[in-house]
């Protein structure tokens, strides 16, 4: 299965925020990483039918997303990053209906929603009218109606916002399970949602993909740039001429500094193994 | 559409409206069966059409007792009358002969109408041969033609004109039209679900074709239960007669050109609304596809209904039949003109309006699917920023609040078209301005003030003098012998003066019915405002000010709770200091907002007419013969200002409670609708009747 975005822009009004997006994505996880506004949202928009693009178009195996219509959505799941749900709907009822959306029949929907309430711990809320749920429960029900059709392509807008971090390490081991033969494409903030489970990431900045690589080689990238310096408390307003700043963490007393620079930035720093968000700091930090 | 529906059917408050639609409806159509407009009910016809042998020695002992009763001066009274009074008695009498009368003259109407017809086909001024009018009076004579076999029968189908008189229930059938679209549409548009629903496999023609299913069977349930409800009252109570009969037995229906009998006649009703139904249904279900949110719905539907109104008050008469209104007058359309001129060639009116309904089906159907795939539900996706004019560098919060309320709820842009609306009504106001007002005028400043002496020596001269000219005009014509061409131009210029006559008459009678501490006062201005017409206009205005009020504040309380900024008010503890503003802010926008519904009806009136001797005792004037003695005028103009004021505050107040208590916008807009709007189109209603 081949998912291509081709020349894919979009402005509105005046202003662009998709420029000429060009993309192949096949079977496995896909991060979206980048800042607010960068255009994540608005590729999933349009990917997702809710937008149209200004130019360009989306191939799913060479066949244009749109003539494909309902063939295509049929192969797709979508999680949207507001939590809109039927206050009045149950649980239980809401999946029903996603289920009669996604052209399901009644005993495969009925095995499906079994296993999604089950897999995502909503088995005790599933009589309970949603305006009753929590937020984190809402976010698990948002999932659960994107997978259980059990969808070729599967579009994730902020899966993990707002859930507790046991809800999200499940949430994230979830989606690395169900995702096996199916694109999945995930956009968030949280880097450690992508970090593990991501084939590829695609680094978005200003409507254009910055970069497009393997966590592995972007962290690679920064091998020997990333430094940790011990300094006295009272130097700590000094450090920032050393480079881009990581991360502070304080251990009895003492400050230990992680920085992002080309160079030693003092004979005491060590060189330290770089994670993904010194990754997102270096390109999106500045 | 089990899901769709459910939707609908669990908003507990949207389907008590309905209920109560439907009960309202019942009430008011029992109420309209069991009028008395000329002292007597169609029951009362019914009672009658049972003794019809009877009917001409009672009419000729009615007549006895009533010149028994002049002659004594009492009225008297029988045992036998089913009315109040013999006078009452006389006129169902009457009333019955006339209905009866037209069954056995149907014959001779239709010879008479072809022969009519036949002689302009044969005249010269219908215009060549293959005109409009020609064609369309040549196939008039077919029509009749072919109606010349039919006999219409003597029976009572009182049912049947209640019914199809009925046209209240149509208004309330756009309710359940268009309360389903809101809520399945607009709502879920307004909530963003759109963003949810479109990318599922069935989110799309699917989901549309669904929820316009489940649109379809709560107006047809609507249409069962209006209709069956109607048809259950007037049976019961008055009876459809015998339905085998041609429907030209039914009163009023003589000029009906189809060949249909009774029950017929029936069934078509119902299919006619079925189609109706279906294309109102359509129609609001576009609207709502087209609105970015209620308000913008709300704000299409009364545009509409606006411009129904003008084309319906046309002389056009293409206006006149496709226009909401027009079209729901089933009984004008049966009866009315029957053919329509669609480029030079007659075609059939009833047919054409189906036909018409039918398209705009399909045509809104299909214009509302585009926009539910194409108008995007979630503000991020319409990627439009909104600028104010001010940039809000400031912490005052009641200006903050203010900026909500003119731009966000479009109150400024309302208070705009609200004046332009005005406008537009008032610069066009017709005014009566013929020589009978132009000398009632003259007479009026002349006699204005308590009755003396003076002003009834004027009176009896000028009667004189009126009845010297006529009497030198008879003289002329019947002396001279003149042809009455000759006699016109001899007695022009005492014909002239004349022409004074029917102002001083007015003037004249005005005075005469004037008691103790009355003043005479010029009372066309006051009449104008303070008599039917005054006040079907100023109820106009008022659903004019209800829908402003309804539109600019049944989201600026409850938007603070959709969008969840109620918690940070609560957490601020700032939720009475913000509901004290926007209450505020409310006050500010209302007074404007009736001094633009009701001034412009009071200031072309002044302009117009006059408003004068405010000081008088208000019944002086025959507009308020029934007010306390002791009344004035000006405080009557007071106690209106503050009675119009109080109903806009008491409805202001109504919307904000609801506002605050649904949490939802479009619920709102709903509920605040069908109580203000609604009883006030059926008071219109009613006093236009």
């Amino acid at each position: 299965m081949e998912l291509q975005f081709v020349g894919i822009s979009k402005t509105f009004g005046k202003n662009p925020v998709l420029k000429n997006i060009t993309a192949c994505l096949n079977e496995g996880v896909y991060g979206f990483l980048g800042p607010n506004g960068a255009g994540k949202s608005t590729l999933m928009n349009i990917l997702t039918g809710n937008l149209s693009p200004t130019e360009g178009r989306i191939l799913l195996n060479g066949e244009d997303t749109y003539k494909l219509g309902s063939a295509f959505r049929k192969q797709l799941g979508y999680m949207p990053q507001q939590q809109t749900l039927y206050p009045t709907f149950t649980v239980e009822q809401f999946l029903y209906y996603m289920a009669s959306l996604r052209k399901m029949r009644k005993n495969i929907a009925k095995n499906r929603i079994n296993w999604a309430l089950s897999i995502l711990s909503l088995d005790e809320m599933r009589g309970k009218p949603i305006k009753t749920l929590s937020g984190g429960m809402k976010q698990r029900l948002m999932l659960a109606q994107a997978i259980i059709d059990d969808p070729k392509i599967l579009v994730l807008d902020e899966p993990t916002t707002g859930l507790d971090p046991k809800q999200r390490i499940a949430v994230r081991n979830i989606i690395g399970e169900i995702a096996l033969h199916k694109i999945v494409i995930l956009s968030t903030h949280v880097v450690s949602d992508v970090e593990y489970i991501s084939k590829e990431l695609f680094l978005f900045s200003a409507g254009k993909i910055l970069r497009k690589d393997t966590a592995e080689h972007l962290e690679s990238e920064l091998s020997g740039k990333v430094w940790e310096i011990e300094i006295p408390e009272n130097e700590l307003h000094k450090i920032s001429q050393y480079g881009l700043l990581c991360g502070i963490t304080r251990t009895s007393g003492k400050i230990i500094v992680r920085v992002l620079t080309q160079a030693r930035p003092s004979l005491s720093a060590k060189a330290v193994a770089p994670t993904l968000e010194d990754v997102y700091l270096n390109y999106f930090g500045r | 559409m089990k899901y769709e529906l459910q939707k609908v059917l669990r908003s507990y408050s949207g389907i008590a409206i309905l209920v109560l639609a439907i009960f309202v409806n019942g009430i008011l159509f029992y109420s309209q069966c069991t009028k008395k407009p000329d002292g007597f009910t169609l029951l009362h016809i019914k009672e009658k059409y049972n003794h019809l042998d009877s009917l001409s020695d009672e009419l000729k002992d009615l007549d006895k007792q009533i010149e028994m009763s002049l002659l004594s001066g009492n009225l008297s009274s029988s045992n036998d009358l089913i009315t109040d009074n013999i006078f009452t008695e006389r006129k169902l009498d009457l009333e019955v002969v006339e209905r009866v009368t037209q069954v056995l003259e149907y014959q001779e109407y239709l010879t008479e109408i072809k022969q009519q017809a036949m002689l302009w086909v044969n005249s010269a001024f219908i215009g060549p041969k293959d005109s409009f009018s020609l064609q369309s009076l040549r196939r008039s004579i077919e029509v009749y033609t072919a109606l010349e076999g039919i006999s219409p029968k003597i029976t009572f189908s009182g049912g049947v004109e209640a019914i199809s008189n009925w046209r209240t229930s149509d208004l309330f059938l756009l309710l359940f039209c268009l309360l389903p679209s809101l809520q399945l549409i607009t709502q879920e548009h307004t909530a963003g679900y759109k963003l949810l629903l479109l990318p599922t496999a069935n989110g799309r023609s699917g989901l549309y074709l669904r929820k316009f299913g489940s649109l379809v069977v709560i107006a047809l349930a609507g249409w069962i239960l209006l209709y069956g409800t109607n048809f259950f009252i007037a049976e019961k109570l008055l009876g459809f007669g015998d339905i085998s009969a041609p429907v030209q037995s039914i009163y009023g229906f003589h000029t009906c050109p189809f060949v249909l009998t009774i029950g017929e006649f029936l069934v078509f009703f119902l299919i006619f609304k079925l189609v109706l139904l279906l294309s109102m249904a359509s129609f609001t279900f576009f609207l709502c596809c087209i609105s970015r949110d209620g308000m913008y719905a709300l704000v299409y539907s009364a545009l509409i209904a606006g411009v129904s109104l003008i084309m319906n008050l046309s002389s056009n008469l293409w206006l006149r039949s496709l226009n909401l209104i027009g079209i729901s007058d089933f009984r004008e359309i049966l009866n009315g003109n029957f053919f329509l001129n669609f480029a030079g060639i007659p075609v059939w009116r009833v047919a054409f309006i189906v036909l018409f309904c039918v398209a705009c089906i399909f045509v809104f159907c299909i214009g509302g699917m585009v926009a539910f795939f194409h108008i995007p539900s979630h503000p991020i996706l319409r990627g439009t920023v909104r600028i104010g004019i001010v940039r809000h560098r400031h912490v005052n919060l009641l200006f903050h609040e203010a900026h909500k309320f003119l731009f966000m709820n479009h109150a400024l842009l309302v208070l705009a078209l609200f004046v332009i609306i005005q406008a537009a009504t008032y610069l066009n106001y017709n005014i009566q301005s013929d020589s009978k007002e132009y000398y009632y005028r003259q007479y009026s400043e002349l006699l204005s003030g308590p009755p003396s002496e003076e002003k009834y020596a004027f009176l009896q001269e000028e009667k004189e003098h009126f009845k010297e000219l006529k009497e030198k005009i008879n003289l002329y014509t019947s002396s001279f012998n003149l042809s009455s061409a000759d006699a016109f131009l001899a007695t022009k210029h005492l014909s002239e003066q004349l022409e004074k006559e029917q102002g001083f008459e007015q003037a004249m009678s005005q005075y005469e019915s004037l008691q103790d501490e009355m003043s005479y006062v010029y009372q066309s201005g006051y009449t104008k405002l303070y008599g039917i017409h005054g006040q079907v206009e100023a109820l106009w205005n008022l659903i004019k000010l209800f829908l402003a009020l309804i539109i600019t504040c049944s989201g600026f309380f409850a938007q603070e709770y959709e969008v969840g900024m109620s918690f940070l008010f609560r957490a601020s503890c700032k939720t009475s200091t913000i509901m004290g503003r926007k209450l505020l802010i409310i006050l500010f926008f209302l007074f404007p907002a009736i001094l633009i519904a009701f001034l412009p009806q009071y200031m072309i009136t002044y302009y117009s007419y006059g408003l004068p001797q405010m000081s008088a005792t208000a019944n002086s004037l025959y507009v308020f013969q029934c007010v306390p003695p002791n009344l004035k005028i000006i405080q009557i103009i007071v106690q209106t200002a503050i009675t119009l004021t109080l109903i806009a505050v008491i409805a202001c107040s109504l919307i904000v409670f609801l506002s605050c208590k649904t949490k939802n916008t479009i619920l709102t807009l709903i509920i605040s609708g069908a109580i203000l709007l609604f009883p006030t189109l059926l008071t219109i209603m009613f006093l236009a009747l």
